[in-house]
Protein backbone atom coordinates (compact mmCIF):
# COMPACT_ATOMS: atom_id res chain seq x y z
CA UNK A 1 0.00 0.00 0.00
CA UNK A 2 2.62 2.61 0.64
CA UNK A 3 5.06 1.57 -2.34
CA UNK A 4 1.38 2.23 -3.94
CA UNK A 5 0.43 5.65 -2.51
CA UNK A 6 4.69 6.52 -2.91
CA UNK A 7 3.73 5.86 -6.93
CA UNK A 8 0.82 7.83 -6.84
CA UNK A 9 2.44 10.95 -5.56
CA UNK A 10 5.60 11.00 -6.95
CA UNK A 11 4.99 10.21 -10.42
CA UNK A 12 3.90 13.37 -11.98
CA UNK A 13 7.10 14.76 -10.51
CA UNK A 14 9.27 12.88 -12.63
CA UNK A 15 7.17 13.59 -15.61
CA UNK A 16 7.67 16.79 -15.00
CA UNK A 17 11.07 17.16 -13.66
CA UNK A 18 12.39 14.28 -17.02
CA UNK A 19 14.91 15.87 -19.06
CA UNK A 20 15.40 18.83 -17.34
CA UNK A 21 18.64 18.40 -17.74
CA UNK A 22 20.72 16.97 -20.69
CA UNK A 23 23.99 16.77 -22.32
CA UNK A 24 24.78 18.72 -24.89
CA UNK A 25 26.50 18.07 -28.13
CA UNK A 26 30.13 18.47 -26.43
CA UNK A 27 28.81 16.26 -23.85
CA UNK A 28 28.34 18.99 -21.33
CA UNK A 29 25.43 18.93 -18.73
CA UNK A 30 23.05 22.06 -19.80
CA UNK A 31 19.70 22.95 -18.08
CA UNK A 32 17.69 22.77 -20.87
CA UNK A 33 15.13 24.01 -18.77
CA UNK A 34 15.93 27.26 -18.74
CA UNK A 35 17.43 27.62 -21.95
CA UNK A 36 13.63 26.68 -23.51
CA UNK A 37 12.62 29.05 -20.75
CA UNK A 38 14.39 31.97 -22.18
CA UNK A 39 13.90 31.45 -25.53
CA UNK A 40 10.17 31.04 -25.08
CA UNK A 41 9.83 33.83 -22.83
CA UNK A 42 11.52 36.53 -25.47
CA UNK A 43 9.25 35.22 -28.10
CA UNK A 44 5.88 34.26 -26.26
CA UNK A 45 5.68 30.30 -27.00
CA UNK A 46 4.47 28.11 -24.21
CA UNK A 47 7.70 26.59 -23.45
CA UNK A 48 6.15 22.86 -22.62
CA UNK A 49 5.34 23.41 -26.27
CA UNK A 50 8.88 23.78 -27.20
CA UNK A 51 9.65 20.53 -25.22
CA UNK A 52 7.57 18.38 -26.41
CA UNK A 53 8.20 19.28 -29.86
CA UNK A 54 11.69 18.34 -29.05
CA UNK A 55 10.29 15.02 -27.15
CA UNK A 56 8.90 14.20 -30.61
CA UNK A 57 11.24 14.71 -32.52
CA UNK A 58 14.65 13.08 -31.25
CA UNK A 59 14.00 12.47 -27.79
CA UNK A 60 16.00 15.27 -26.18
CA UNK A 61 19.17 13.63 -28.77
CA UNK A 62 21.82 15.86 -30.23
CA UNK A 63 20.52 14.11 -33.36
CA UNK A 64 21.48 13.93 -37.29
CA UNK A 65 20.27 12.05 -39.52
CA UNK A 66 21.44 12.19 -43.70
CA UNK A 67 18.67 11.34 -45.95
CA UNK A 68 20.30 9.12 -48.93
CA UNK A 69 17.21 9.11 -51.06
CA UNK A 70 16.28 12.91 -50.28
CA UNK A 71 19.79 13.24 -51.69
CA UNK A 72 19.87 11.14 -54.82
CA UNK A 73 16.84 13.54 -55.95
CA UNK A 74 18.53 16.62 -55.75
CA UNK A 75 21.83 15.81 -57.03
CA UNK A 76 20.14 14.12 -59.62
CA UNK A 77 17.94 18.11 -60.05
CA UNK A 78 20.34 21.28 -61.71
CA UNK A 79 17.41 23.86 -59.71
CA UNK A 80 17.62 21.60 -56.44
CA UNK A 81 21.84 21.74 -56.92
CA UNK A 82 21.98 25.31 -57.40
CA UNK A 83 20.10 25.68 -53.76
CA UNK A 84 22.38 23.21 -52.01
CA UNK A 85 25.33 22.40 -53.71
CA UNK A 86 26.93 24.93 -56.61
CA UNK A 87 27.01 28.46 -56.95
CA UNK A 88 25.95 30.33 -59.98
CA UNK A 89 28.87 29.91 -61.69
CA UNK A 90 29.09 26.59 -61.39
CA UNK A 91 31.83 26.20 -58.16
CA UNK A 92 31.04 23.94 -55.23
CA UNK A 93 29.72 25.06 -51.88
CA UNK A 94 31.14 24.90 -48.78
CA UNK A 95 30.56 21.39 -47.56
CA UNK A 96 29.81 19.61 -50.45
CA UNK A 97 31.43 15.96 -50.17
CA UNK A 98 33.86 15.34 -52.72
CA UNK A 99 36.55 12.95 -53.75
CA UNK A 100 38.90 15.39 -52.46
CA UNK A 101 37.52 15.33 -49.04
CA UNK A 102 34.18 17.03 -46.83
CA UNK A 103 34.16 20.33 -47.87
CA UNK A 104 35.47 22.12 -45.10
CA UNK A 105 36.06 21.36 -41.23
CA UNK A 106 34.01 20.24 -38.90
CA UNK A 107 32.77 22.17 -35.51
CA UNK A 108 35.27 21.51 -32.84
CA UNK A 109 34.27 19.77 -29.73
CA UNK A 110 31.34 18.08 -31.23
CA UNK A 111 30.96 14.40 -29.14
CA UNK A 112 27.91 13.63 -28.23
CA UNK A 113 26.28 13.22 -31.51
CA UNK A 114 23.46 10.32 -32.06
CA UNK A 115 23.37 7.77 -33.32
CA UNK A 116 26.95 7.73 -34.23
CA UNK A 117 29.68 10.13 -34.82
CA UNK A 118 29.54 12.58 -38.44
CA UNK A 119 30.73 10.83 -41.27
CA UNK A 120 34.25 12.13 -41.49
CA UNK A 121 35.75 10.45 -44.87
CA UNK A 122 33.92 10.81 -48.45
CA UNK A 123 31.41 7.85 -49.31
CA UNK A 124 29.71 7.04 -52.44
CA UNK A 125 25.94 6.34 -51.12
CA UNK A 126 26.31 3.17 -52.11
CA UNK A 127 28.99 2.69 -49.84
CA UNK A 128 27.11 4.45 -47.11
CA UNK A 129 23.48 2.14 -47.62
CA UNK A 130 25.97 -0.78 -47.10
CA UNK A 131 26.98 0.73 -43.81
CA UNK A 132 23.74 1.72 -42.45
CA UNK A 133 21.05 0.59 -44.81
CA UNK A 134 19.14 -0.30 -41.65
CA UNK A 135 18.28 2.76 -40.39
CA UNK A 136 15.79 3.15 -43.20
CA UNK A 137 13.75 0.17 -43.27
CA UNK A 138 10.93 -0.27 -41.19
CA UNK A 139 11.37 -4.37 -40.16
CA UNK A 140 7.67 -4.40 -39.06
CA UNK A 141 6.66 -3.54 -42.82
CA UNK A 142 9.37 -4.08 -44.38
CA UNK A 143 9.63 -1.13 -46.11
CA UNK A 144 12.56 1.07 -47.09
CA UNK A 145 11.67 4.52 -46.52
CA UNK A 146 12.52 7.50 -48.45
CA UNK A 147 11.39 8.87 -51.53
CA UNK A 148 9.79 5.72 -53.26
CA UNK A 149 10.83 6.45 -56.98
CA UNK A 150 14.23 5.12 -55.67
CA UNK A 151 13.02 2.75 -52.63
CA UNK A 152 10.46 1.13 -54.39
CA UNK A 153 12.68 -1.33 -55.83
CA UNK A 154 14.65 -1.74 -52.98
CA UNK A 155 11.49 -2.78 -50.78
CA UNK A 156 10.65 -4.94 -53.40
CA UNK A 157 13.96 -6.67 -53.31
CA UNK A 158 13.47 -6.74 -49.18
CA UNK A 159 10.53 -8.44 -49.37
CA UNK A 160 11.66 -11.30 -51.44
CA UNK A 161 14.97 -11.74 -49.96
CA UNK A 162 12.91 -11.94 -46.73
CA UNK A 163 10.51 -14.72 -48.15
CA UNK A 164 13.23 -16.71 -49.06
CA UNK A 165 14.53 -16.06 -45.29
CA UNK A 166 11.52 -17.10 -43.93
CA UNK A 167 11.76 -20.39 -45.63
CA UNK A 168 15.16 -20.88 -44.57
CA UNK A 169 13.58 -21.24 -41.24
CA UNK A 170 14.88 -17.81 -39.51
CA UNK A 171 11.85 -15.80 -38.33
CA UNK A 172 10.58 -12.39 -36.75
CA UNK A 173 13.55 -10.08 -35.82
CA UNK A 174 15.88 -12.56 -37.05
CA UNK A 175 15.12 -12.65 -40.63
CA UNK A 176 14.16 -9.61 -41.01
CA UNK A 177 18.21 -8.18 -39.93
CA UNK A 178 19.18 -11.19 -41.80
CA UNK A 179 17.34 -9.70 -44.84
CA UNK A 180 18.61 -6.04 -44.41
CA UNK A 181 22.21 -7.72 -44.16
CA UNK A 182 21.86 -9.63 -47.41
CA UNK A 183 20.25 -6.33 -49.22
CA UNK A 184 23.71 -4.52 -47.67
CA UNK A 185 25.74 -6.53 -49.26
CA UNK A 186 23.91 -6.13 -52.62
CA UNK A 187 25.16 -2.80 -52.17
CA UNK A 188 28.76 -3.79 -51.41
CA UNK A 189 28.52 -4.94 -55.08
CA UNK A 190 27.15 -1.90 -56.19
CA UNK A 191 24.26 -3.81 -57.51
CA UNK A 192 21.48 -0.70 -57.81
CA UNK A 193 23.14 0.86 -59.96
CA UNK A 194 24.00 4.44 -61.04
CA UNK A 195 22.26 6.69 -58.96
CA UNK A 196 24.11 4.85 -55.54
CA UNK A 197 27.49 4.01 -57.53
CA UNK A 198 28.11 7.60 -59.35
CA UNK A 199 27.08 10.20 -56.42
CA UNK A 200 29.16 11.27 -53.39
CA UNK A 201 27.10 11.01 -50.28
CA UNK A 202 26.01 14.61 -49.14
CA UNK A 203 26.23 13.70 -45.40
CA UNK A 204 26.56 17.08 -44.09
CA UNK A 205 24.28 19.08 -46.53
CA UNK A 206 21.06 16.43 -47.14
CA UNK A 207 20.89 16.15 -43.21
CA UNK A 208 18.61 17.38 -40.17
CA UNK A 209 20.34 18.40 -37.29
CA UNK A 210 19.62 18.96 -33.49
CA UNK A 211 17.22 18.46 -31.35
CA UNK A 212 13.98 19.81 -33.70
CA UNK A 213 15.56 18.28 -36.44
CA UNK A 214 15.80 21.29 -38.37
CA UNK A 215 16.72 20.31 -42.29
CA UNK A 216 20.17 22.11 -43.50
CA UNK A 217 18.04 22.94 -46.31
CA UNK A 218 15.64 24.65 -44.31
CA UNK A 219 18.37 26.70 -42.68
CA UNK A 220 19.77 27.67 -46.15
CA UNK A 221 16.39 28.67 -47.37
CA UNK A 222 14.57 30.66 -44.81
CA UNK A 223 15.17 34.28 -42.96
CA UNK A 224 14.43 35.79 -39.66
CA UNK A 225 11.47 37.08 -40.27
CA UNK A 226 9.56 36.85 -36.89
CA UNK A 227 12.16 37.85 -34.05
CA UNK A 228 13.35 41.16 -35.72
CA UNK A 229 17.05 41.69 -34.77
CA UNK A 230 16.76 39.79 -31.07
CA UNK A 231 19.38 37.61 -31.99
CA UNK A 232 20.75 38.59 -35.83
CA UNK A 233 20.35 41.52 -38.06
CA UNK A 234 16.33 40.90 -39.21
CA UNK A 235 16.04 39.40 -42.14
CA UNK A 236 19.29 37.49 -42.40
CA UNK A 237 19.23 34.11 -43.55
CA UNK A 238 19.48 31.05 -41.01
CA UNK A 239 22.76 29.79 -42.31
CA UNK A 240 24.62 31.69 -45.26
CA UNK A 241 25.56 28.68 -47.77
CA UNK A 242 28.53 30.51 -49.38
CA UNK A 243 30.17 30.92 -45.55
CA UNK A 244 33.01 28.52 -44.99
CA UNK A 245 33.27 29.11 -40.86
CA UNK A 246 29.44 28.05 -40.97
CA UNK A 247 29.45 23.89 -41.18
CA UNK A 248 25.81 22.41 -41.02
CA UNK A 249 26.56 20.38 -38.29
CA UNK A 250 26.08 23.89 -35.76
CA UNK A 251 22.49 23.15 -35.32
CA UNK A 252 23.28 21.16 -33.16
CA UNK A 253 24.73 23.63 -31.08
CA UNK A 254 21.52 24.52 -29.01
CA UNK A 255 22.20 27.99 -28.77
CA UNK A 256 22.85 28.05 -32.44
CA UNK A 257 19.80 26.07 -33.30
CA UNK A 258 16.96 27.33 -30.74
CA UNK A 259 16.81 31.26 -32.43
CA UNK A 260 16.32 30.06 -35.90
CA UNK A 261 13.76 27.35 -34.47
CA UNK A 262 11.59 29.64 -32.37
CA UNK A 263 11.60 32.23 -35.46
CA UNK A 264 10.67 29.09 -38.22
CA UNK A 265 7.72 28.69 -34.83
CA UNK A 266 6.77 31.87 -34.74
CA UNK A 267 6.57 32.02 -38.94
CA UNK A 268 4.14 29.21 -38.68
CA UNK A 269 2.30 30.20 -36.00
CA UNK A 270 1.55 33.44 -38.36
CA UNK A 271 0.54 31.08 -41.56
CA UNK A 272 -1.60 29.39 -39.36
CA UNK A 273 -3.63 32.73 -38.37
CA UNK A 274 -3.95 32.99 -41.80
CA UNK A 275 -0.78 35.34 -43.13
CA UNK A 276 -1.63 38.78 -40.92
CA UNK A 277 0.73 41.61 -41.25
CA UNK A 278 2.22 40.38 -37.59
CA UNK A 279 0.52 37.87 -35.06
CA UNK A 280 -2.44 39.09 -33.49
CA UNK A 281 -1.68 39.62 -29.62
CA UNK A 282 -5.73 39.23 -28.67
CA UNK A 283 -8.47 37.31 -29.51
CA UNK A 284 -7.22 34.55 -31.98
CA UNK A 285 -9.79 33.35 -33.40
CA UNK A 286 -9.97 29.27 -33.88
CA UNK A 287 -8.77 28.66 -30.27
CA UNK A 288 -5.04 29.38 -28.47
CA UNK A 289 -4.57 25.47 -28.36
CA UNK A 290 -5.97 25.03 -32.20
CA UNK A 291 -3.30 27.84 -33.64
CA UNK A 292 -0.48 26.00 -32.30
CA UNK A 293 -1.61 22.46 -33.25
CA UNK A 294 -1.94 23.80 -36.90
CA UNK A 295 1.53 26.15 -36.62
CA UNK A 296 3.38 22.44 -35.48
CA UNK A 297 1.40 20.32 -37.79
CA UNK A 298 3.05 22.61 -40.52
CA UNK A 299 6.52 20.94 -39.61
CA UNK A 300 5.45 18.15 -40.63
CA UNK A 301 2.37 18.24 -42.57
CA UNK A 302 1.73 14.76 -43.98
CA UNK A 303 1.95 12.77 -40.39
CA UNK A 304 -1.91 12.78 -39.39
CA UNK A 305 -2.07 14.96 -36.31
CA UNK A 306 1.18 15.53 -35.78
CA UNK A 307 0.33 19.26 -34.22
CA UNK A 308 -1.57 17.47 -31.48
CA UNK A 309 0.54 14.61 -31.01
CA UNK A 310 3.00 17.76 -29.76
CA UNK A 311 0.62 19.80 -27.92
CA UNK A 312 -0.25 16.38 -25.90
CA UNK A 313 3.29 15.57 -25.26
CA UNK A 314 3.95 19.20 -24.17
CA UNK A 315 1.36 18.39 -21.39
CA UNK A 316 4.43 16.16 -19.89
CA UNK A 317 6.18 19.54 -19.45
CA UNK A 318 4.55 22.05 -17.84
CA UNK A 319 6.09 24.26 -16.12
CA UNK A 320 5.81 23.50 -12.14
CA UNK B 1 15.25 2.16 -104.87
CA UNK B 2 12.49 4.59 -103.70
CA UNK B 3 10.82 1.09 -101.63
CA UNK B 4 14.04 0.72 -99.79
CA UNK B 5 14.66 4.25 -99.28
CA UNK B 6 10.59 4.43 -97.83
CA UNK B 7 11.26 1.15 -96.02
CA UNK B 8 14.26 2.66 -94.18
CA UNK B 9 12.82 6.00 -93.37
CA UNK B 10 10.64 4.41 -91.48
CA UNK B 11 13.02 1.98 -89.53
CA UNK B 12 14.40 5.42 -88.62
CA UNK B 13 11.17 7.13 -87.41
CA UNK B 14 10.46 3.56 -85.82
CA UNK B 15 13.98 4.17 -84.10
CA UNK B 16 13.60 7.56 -83.17
CA UNK B 17 10.53 6.81 -81.59
CA UNK B 18 11.10 3.89 -79.73
CA UNK B 19 14.62 6.24 -78.20
CA UNK B 20 12.54 8.93 -77.44
CA UNK B 21 9.37 6.43 -75.92
CA UNK B 22 12.71 4.91 -73.48
CA UNK B 23 14.14 8.23 -72.59
CA UNK B 24 10.47 9.37 -71.38
CA UNK B 25 10.04 6.27 -69.20
CA UNK B 26 13.53 6.55 -68.17
CA UNK B 27 12.99 10.19 -66.69
CA UNK B 28 9.63 8.69 -65.13
CA UNK B 29 6.55 11.12 -66.58
CA UNK B 30 3.29 9.31 -66.80
CA UNK B 31 0.05 10.90 -68.30
CA UNK B 32 -2.93 10.54 -65.44
CA UNK B 33 -6.32 11.34 -67.14
CA UNK B 34 -9.80 11.12 -66.05
CA UNK B 35 -12.26 12.13 -68.97
CA UNK B 36 -15.26 12.29 -66.49
CA UNK B 37 -13.61 14.63 -64.22
CA UNK B 38 -11.84 16.69 -67.49
CA UNK B 39 -8.45 16.34 -65.57
CA UNK B 40 -5.18 15.32 -66.78
CA UNK B 41 -1.65 15.81 -65.57
CA UNK B 42 1.77 14.79 -65.84
CA UNK B 43 3.33 13.15 -62.79
CA UNK B 44 6.26 11.24 -61.40
CA UNK B 45 4.80 10.05 -58.05
CA UNK B 46 1.47 8.81 -58.08
CA UNK B 47 0.33 6.73 -55.16
CA UNK B 48 -0.31 3.52 -57.66
CA UNK B 49 1.08 0.82 -55.02
CA UNK B 50 0.89 -2.60 -56.96
CA UNK B 51 -0.89 -4.76 -53.62
CA UNK B 52 -3.98 -2.59 -53.93
CA UNK B 53 -6.28 -3.02 -56.59
CA UNK B 54 -7.83 -0.52 -58.27
CA UNK B 55 -11.40 0.07 -57.38
CA UNK B 56 -12.30 0.24 -60.95
CA UNK B 57 -11.34 -3.39 -61.14
CA UNK B 58 -14.52 -5.73 -61.69
CA UNK B 59 -14.34 -7.31 -58.14
CA UNK B 60 -15.78 -4.08 -56.63
CA UNK B 61 -19.64 -2.85 -56.99
CA UNK B 62 -20.74 0.79 -56.73
CA UNK B 63 -23.50 1.65 -55.03
CA UNK B 64 -24.83 5.27 -54.43
CA UNK B 65 -25.27 7.73 -51.37
CA UNK B 66 -27.72 9.87 -51.18
CA UNK B 67 -27.22 12.77 -48.94
CA UNK B 68 -30.49 14.54 -49.53
CA UNK B 69 -29.40 16.93 -46.46
CA UNK B 70 -26.46 18.46 -48.39
CA UNK B 71 -27.91 17.80 -51.80
CA UNK B 72 -25.61 15.49 -53.36
CA UNK B 73 -24.76 11.72 -53.91
CA UNK B 74 -21.83 9.95 -54.35
CA UNK B 75 -21.23 6.38 -55.50
CA UNK B 76 -19.25 4.12 -53.10
CA UNK B 77 -17.14 0.92 -54.41
CA UNK B 78 -17.84 -2.18 -52.18
CA UNK B 79 -15.78 -2.25 -48.66
CA UNK B 80 -16.19 1.82 -48.29
CA UNK B 81 -18.72 4.10 -46.18
CA UNK B 82 -19.75 7.82 -45.35
CA UNK B 83 -19.06 8.82 -41.55
CA UNK B 84 -20.10 12.12 -40.28
CA UNK B 85 -17.90 14.41 -38.62
CA UNK B 86 -18.59 17.66 -37.19
CA UNK B 87 -16.48 20.27 -38.94
CA UNK B 88 -12.99 20.24 -37.29
CA UNK B 89 -11.38 22.47 -39.96
CA UNK B 90 -8.15 24.42 -39.95
CA UNK B 91 -8.64 27.69 -38.84
CA UNK B 92 -7.96 29.38 -42.36
CA UNK B 93 -10.49 27.39 -43.99
CA UNK B 94 -14.17 29.39 -43.07
CA UNK B 95 -17.09 27.49 -43.13
CA UNK B 96 -20.16 29.00 -45.60
CA UNK B 97 -21.43 32.07 -43.70
CA UNK B 98 -25.00 31.17 -42.61
CA UNK B 99 -25.62 28.10 -44.21
CA UNK B 100 -26.81 25.08 -42.68
CA UNK B 101 -24.46 23.04 -44.80
CA UNK B 102 -21.34 25.21 -43.40
CA UNK B 103 -20.39 22.41 -40.45
CA UNK B 104 -20.49 19.64 -42.87
CA UNK B 105 -17.47 17.35 -42.77
CA UNK B 106 -17.93 14.29 -44.60
CA UNK B 107 -15.26 11.58 -44.12
CA UNK B 108 -15.21 8.82 -46.65
CA UNK B 109 -13.42 5.30 -44.85
CA UNK B 110 -13.14 1.45 -45.22
CA UNK B 111 -15.72 0.32 -43.45
CA UNK B 112 -13.41 -1.62 -41.43
CA UNK B 113 -12.13 1.18 -40.08
CA UNK B 114 -12.72 1.91 -36.27
CA UNK B 115 -15.53 3.90 -35.07
CA UNK B 116 -13.25 6.78 -33.08
CA UNK B 117 -9.80 6.36 -35.84
CA UNK B 118 -9.07 9.58 -37.31
CA UNK B 119 -8.19 8.71 -40.68
CA UNK B 120 -10.06 9.00 -43.93
CA UNK B 121 -9.81 8.11 -47.35
CA UNK B 122 -11.08 11.30 -48.69
CA UNK B 123 -12.31 14.25 -46.91
CA UNK B 124 -15.15 16.21 -47.75
CA UNK B 125 -16.20 19.83 -46.29
CA UNK B 126 -17.75 23.39 -47.40
CA UNK B 127 -16.31 26.69 -46.85
CA UNK B 128 -16.32 29.95 -48.40
CA UNK B 129 -12.98 30.13 -48.54
CA UNK B 130 -10.92 31.29 -51.46
CA UNK B 131 -9.41 29.03 -53.86
CA UNK B 132 -6.07 29.79 -52.64
CA UNK B 133 -6.80 29.61 -48.49
CA UNK B 134 -8.51 26.23 -49.71
CA UNK B 135 -4.87 25.13 -50.72
CA UNK B 136 -3.11 26.87 -48.00
CA UNK B 137 -5.37 24.61 -45.56
CA UNK B 138 -3.97 21.47 -47.97
CA UNK B 139 -0.73 21.95 -47.77
CA UNK B 140 -0.08 24.10 -51.10
CA UNK B 141 1.25 27.55 -51.48
CA UNK B 142 1.86 29.73 -54.40
CA UNK B 143 5.43 30.55 -55.10
CA UNK B 144 5.54 34.87 -54.79
CA UNK B 145 8.64 37.31 -55.14
CA UNK B 146 8.73 36.92 -50.77
CA UNK B 147 8.89 33.10 -50.64
CA UNK B 148 11.60 31.80 -48.67
CA UNK B 149 12.29 29.61 -51.75
CA UNK B 150 12.08 31.86 -54.12
CA UNK B 151 14.45 34.60 -52.19
CA UNK B 152 16.89 31.89 -52.31
CA UNK B 153 16.08 31.17 -55.75
CA UNK B 154 17.04 34.50 -57.08
CA UNK B 155 19.96 34.63 -55.00
CA UNK B 156 21.22 31.29 -56.51
CA UNK B 157 18.94 30.39 -60.19
CA UNK B 158 16.85 34.08 -61.42
CA UNK B 159 16.13 32.29 -64.73
CA UNK B 160 14.35 29.14 -62.62
CA UNK B 161 12.78 31.90 -59.85
CA UNK B 162 11.56 33.67 -62.93
CA UNK B 163 10.39 30.92 -64.68
CA UNK B 164 8.13 29.93 -61.22
CA UNK B 165 6.60 33.23 -60.74
CA UNK B 166 5.90 33.42 -64.54
CA UNK B 167 4.07 30.41 -64.28
CA UNK B 168 2.01 30.57 -61.24
CA UNK B 169 3.68 27.88 -59.97
CA UNK B 170 2.11 26.00 -57.07
CA UNK B 171 3.94 23.58 -54.40
CA UNK B 172 3.32 21.18 -52.22
CA UNK B 173 4.62 21.99 -48.51
CA UNK B 174 6.45 18.32 -47.45
CA UNK B 175 8.53 18.50 -44.10
CA UNK B 176 10.33 21.20 -42.59
CA UNK B 177 9.59 23.48 -45.33
CA UNK B 178 10.23 21.13 -48.18
CA UNK B 179 8.87 22.15 -51.03
CA UNK B 180 8.11 20.35 -54.33
CA UNK B 181 6.20 21.51 -57.49
CA UNK B 182 2.21 20.83 -57.55
CA UNK B 183 0.15 20.00 -60.67
CA UNK B 184 -3.07 22.40 -61.10
CA UNK B 185 -5.66 20.56 -62.26
CA UNK B 186 -8.41 22.33 -64.12
CA UNK B 187 -11.66 19.81 -65.25
CA UNK B 188 -14.96 20.56 -66.58
CA UNK B 189 -16.68 21.41 -63.09
CA UNK B 190 -13.14 20.93 -60.64
CA UNK B 191 -10.52 23.04 -59.86
CA UNK B 192 -7.44 21.60 -57.78
CA UNK B 193 -4.06 20.43 -57.00
CA UNK B 194 -2.19 17.05 -56.87
CA UNK B 195 1.34 16.73 -55.91
CA UNK B 196 3.93 14.45 -54.24
CA UNK B 197 6.86 15.41 -51.72
CA UNK B 198 8.20 14.32 -48.89
CA UNK B 199 7.47 14.22 -45.04
CA UNK B 200 8.83 13.18 -41.37
CA UNK B 201 8.01 9.62 -40.49
CA UNK B 202 8.35 8.96 -36.52
CA UNK B 203 8.79 5.65 -34.65
CA UNK B 204 9.10 5.51 -30.79
CA UNK B 205 12.40 7.29 -30.69
CA UNK B 206 11.46 10.00 -32.69
CA UNK B 207 12.14 11.40 -36.52
CA UNK B 208 13.00 8.60 -37.94
CA UNK B 209 13.52 10.04 -41.76
CA UNK B 210 11.83 11.05 -45.14
CA UNK B 211 8.87 9.19 -46.62
CA UNK B 212 6.57 9.72 -49.31
CA UNK B 213 3.70 12.27 -48.69
CA UNK B 214 0.47 12.34 -51.31
CA UNK B 215 -2.03 15.28 -51.81
CA UNK B 216 -4.40 16.47 -53.57
CA UNK B 217 -7.71 18.58 -53.32
CA UNK B 218 -10.47 19.41 -55.66
CA UNK B 219 -12.93 22.48 -55.06
CA UNK B 220 -16.48 22.78 -57.13
CA UNK B 221 -18.21 25.98 -56.35
CA UNK B 222 -21.83 25.07 -55.70
CA UNK B 223 -23.22 28.41 -54.88
CA UNK B 224 -21.97 31.61 -54.84
CA UNK B 225 -20.47 31.64 -51.46
CA UNK B 226 -19.82 28.11 -51.24
CA UNK B 227 -17.36 25.64 -52.32
CA UNK B 228 -17.19 21.82 -52.11
CA UNK B 229 -13.93 20.65 -51.38
CA UNK B 230 -12.72 17.22 -51.52
CA UNK B 231 -9.37 16.33 -50.43
CA UNK B 232 -7.08 13.35 -50.43
CA UNK B 233 -3.88 12.58 -48.33
CA UNK B 234 -1.71 9.65 -48.09
CA UNK B 235 1.52 8.56 -47.06
CA UNK B 236 4.35 5.97 -47.83
CA UNK B 237 4.09 4.33 -44.11
CA UNK B 238 0.24 4.86 -43.48
CA UNK B 239 -0.87 3.27 -47.09
CA UNK B 240 -3.75 4.66 -47.41
CA UNK B 241 -6.83 2.21 -48.55
CA UNK B 242 -7.42 4.40 -51.51
CA UNK B 243 -4.77 4.98 -54.52
CA UNK B 244 -4.61 8.64 -55.54
CA UNK B 245 -6.41 7.42 -58.86
CA UNK B 246 -9.39 6.05 -56.70
CA UNK B 247 -9.90 9.50 -55.31
CA UNK B 248 -10.23 10.91 -58.68
CA UNK B 249 -13.08 8.22 -59.96
CA UNK B 250 -14.57 8.24 -56.50
CA UNK B 251 -15.14 12.33 -56.41
CA UNK B 252 -16.59 11.99 -60.48
CA UNK B 253 -18.84 10.15 -59.41
CA UNK B 254 -20.97 12.73 -57.12
CA UNK B 255 -24.11 14.27 -58.32
CA UNK B 256 -25.99 17.93 -56.86
CA UNK B 257 -29.36 17.34 -56.71
CA UNK B 258 -30.59 20.20 -57.86
CA UNK B 259 -27.27 21.18 -60.59
CA UNK B 260 -25.67 24.18 -58.92
CA UNK B 261 -25.98 27.31 -60.80
CA UNK B 262 -22.99 27.73 -62.12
Amino acid sequence: MKILFAIILFAPMVAIAQYSYINDVFGHEVNLDDIIITYAGENGIPPQMIKGHIGKETLFKNAYRYEPFEDIYVQKRPYKKLLFMTKEDGTLLPFVVTEAGMGGDFPAGHTNVSPTDYERTPLKITQFLEDHLERYVNRSKLLVIGRQEYTKDLTRDLKKIHKEVLELGLKGKAAANFAIEVMKNRFHWKEYGDNYNNFYAQTRISTSYGLTQMLYATAVSSRFKETGSRYVPANSLYMNRTDASLPPEKLNEVNYLFPRYVDLMLQRLRKSHGNPATIPEHEWSGGFEKLWSDAFQQHNPGEKDYGKKVLSLSQKYLPH
Amino acid sequence: MRPLLYLFLWIVAGLLTFVALALSQDRGWRLYRNSNLGIEFRYRNLDDSDKRKAITTPQYNWKETAIPRLKFSIKLPTGYKIKTEHANLASYITSCANSPIGDSMLVVVPKSTKRNANTGAIVIYFTCSSFRDIASGEGFSLLDSTDQIVSTAYAVDSANATWALAHNSWTLEGRSGFHDRAAYLDGKHWKGLRGATTTGYHDESGYAGLQNFYASFLVCNISANCNMVCSYHDTQMEANALRESDFYDIVATIQFNPPPSR
